[in-house]
């Protein structure tokens, strides 16, 4: 489930192109201990979650997925899942929540992210449309009712087809569409959120746990925690995206936080 | 070669699931080791208790579930494995062999067409070895079902079983499989006669075999049981350690 911590954070592990996707190199038995030792790190360091992502995949298919993408991550998630004991999430991008929860069904995962689960928005990969009528009627399908769905609101890397207010998104995200948790990000990976926005999220989103997606660092961080219930982290946490994580970058982010709270 | 099948329960998603995935994971690796166990040479797992079968394709939620019981086999068992994905999922077979590192997949309607319970089956070796490469899955080999069980093939009534053969070694096939008319049922033992003859690649008896017939068959290069490593000969029974060593002390006899 999601963690017990006031104020947990999700490390990301950013899967490095997986066979099928252009940028593959071959080595599939490579992907394994690398994605081990990121979450190696990121235990060590003293996150309170993992949460998987075929990052390496560009450019990302906008819905659907194709099976091999499912069963590479599928037996990550599940190693993941059995070496660390922590909760796990899984995030199939660009927009396959369907594939991220049979993913988190077979490996024992304990929730996902889908980026656009209401309404439609254009991405780098086109108009995307949400899915929320069919993603929650899967999870029901197959018995995955206990995997929680974190869903981006008005996510990074994509603009708005319509005038819509930010707290409209938010009502149809939760209310009419069923989200487990709100997830706010910057413009970009890495890139920070617009506090202004985090601070209307979380106004609306009552009791519903709201995540910052993107740019949190050991700078901003004291500044964000107020206004959020937790945070992913990924890019700060490496020299360079396709770097592994840097055990003491962890640490250092860990730390911040925590003294935040004492405060 | 003696391959054991492991029939996985129910998945997620399908008519027959009973809410216990994780014991579904669990029984499917006590299978796979008491198969390995008690002298069978390879591990062939399917999700045979899916029933109705979809064709052709599968969603995310069977490709997910078979991939993390194959790690799993793969990690208590050190034979071969390969898989194979109802009905006729060869790309799901395939990434899911990849994934896991099996060594083959059994695949249904690799070459020509036929009729079969889930309604029209058409070749797919053109898109499927393709896909292999692409994934580099080279390593990955291919045990093509001709003329398979529980079909019609009166679309193909003027292409004899040596032809068919003939069509999947072309192809690209490492091994051929012969069957009966439906799970449990026995090949013809002409057919496997003809059928040797005409082809290099390996030829297999994928149905019927039993400890009293192995012998009808040693021209055979390998046989993949089921039913008769069960209770009773029937394959949706449980698996029985007896009639395992059974069959597999008849077949080594050969």
């Amino acid at each position: 489930m999601i963690p017990k911590n006031p104020k947990p954070m999700i490390g990301m592990l950013h899967a490095p192109a997986l066979a099928g996707s252009p940028s593959y190199q071959g080595g599939w038995n490579k992907v394994l201990p690398f994605i081990l030792k990121d979450a190696e790190s990121l235990t060590r360091g003293g996150v309170d979650a993992l949460m998987i992502e075929n990052y390496g995949d560009l450019p990302f298919f906008p819905d659907c997925v194709p099976p091999e993408t499912v069963a590479q991550l599928a037996v990550l998630a599940r190693t993941v899942k059995k070496t660390f004991k922590l909760p796990l999430g899984i995030n199939v991008l660009r927009n396959d929540g369907s594939a991220a929860l049979a993913i988190a069904k077979a490996s024992g995962a304990d929730f996902i992210r889908v980026n656009i689960l209401t309404g439609a928005r254009l991405t780098d990969q086109g108009i995307i449309q949400g899915k929320a009528h069919e993603l929650m009627r899967f999870r029901k399908k197959i018995d995955a009712s206990h995997i929680q769905v974190f869903a981006d609101v008005a996510v990074k890397y994509s603009s708005s087809l319509s005038e819509r207010t930010l707290e409209a998104e938010v009502e149809e995200t939760l209310h009419r569409s069923g989200a487990d948790g709100l997830i706010v990000s910057g413009a970009g990976t890495g890139k920070p959120v617009d506090l202004e926005r985090l601070k209307t999220v979380k106004k609306m989103a009552s009791s519903t746990p709201v995540w910052i997606g993107s740019g949190v660092t050991v700078e901003n961080i004291d500044e964000l925690s107020p206004f959020a219930d937790g945070f992913i982290v990924g890019s700060s946490l490496k020299p360079s995206l396709e770097a592994p994580i840097e055990e003491q970058r962890v640490k250092k982010l860990v730390e911040r936080l925590r003294r935040g709270r004492l405060i | 070669m003696i391959w054991g099948m492991v029939h996985v329960g129910p998945l997620p998603g399908t008519p027959r699931y009973e809410n216990n995935f994780e014991t579904i994971v669990e029984k499917a690796v006590t299978e796979a080791k008491l198969l390995e166990k008690h002298g069978c040479s390879g591990i062939l797992f399917e999700n045979m208790h899916d029933v109705p079968y979809l064709k052709t394709f599968v969603g995310p939620e069977i490709t997910a579930a078979m991939a993390v019981i194959g790690a799993e086999i793969r990690k208590e068992t050190g034979i071969p494995l390969g898989v194979q994905i109802l009905a006729g999922a060869n790309r799901a077979a395939l990434s899911v062999a990849h994934a896991v590192g099996a060594d083959w997949i059994r695949a249904e309607g690799f070459v020509f067409s036929h009729i079969a319970d889930e309604g029209m089956i058409e070749a797919c070796a053109g898109d499927l070895l393709r896909f292999r490469k692409e994934l580099g899955a080279n390593n990955v080999k291919i045990m093509a079902d001709i003329k398979k069980k529980h079909s019609s093939h009166a679309l193909t009534s003027d292409v004899d079983i040596v032809e068919t053969a003939k069509a999947a070694e072309f192809f690209g096939a490492d091994a051929v499989i012969l069957t009966g008319a439906s799970t449990g049922q026995k090949a013809s033992v002409e057919e496997l006669a003809k059928v040797k003859k005409a082809v290099s690649v390996p030829v297999l008896i994928g149905s019927g075999v039993t400890p009293q017939n192995a012998r009808d068959y040693a021209l055979a290069d390998g046989f993949i049981v089921g039913s008769s490593l069960k209770v009773g000969g029937d394959w949706r029974n449980e698996l029985s350690s007896d009639a395992v060593s059974q069959i597999v002390e008849a077949i080594q006899l050969l």
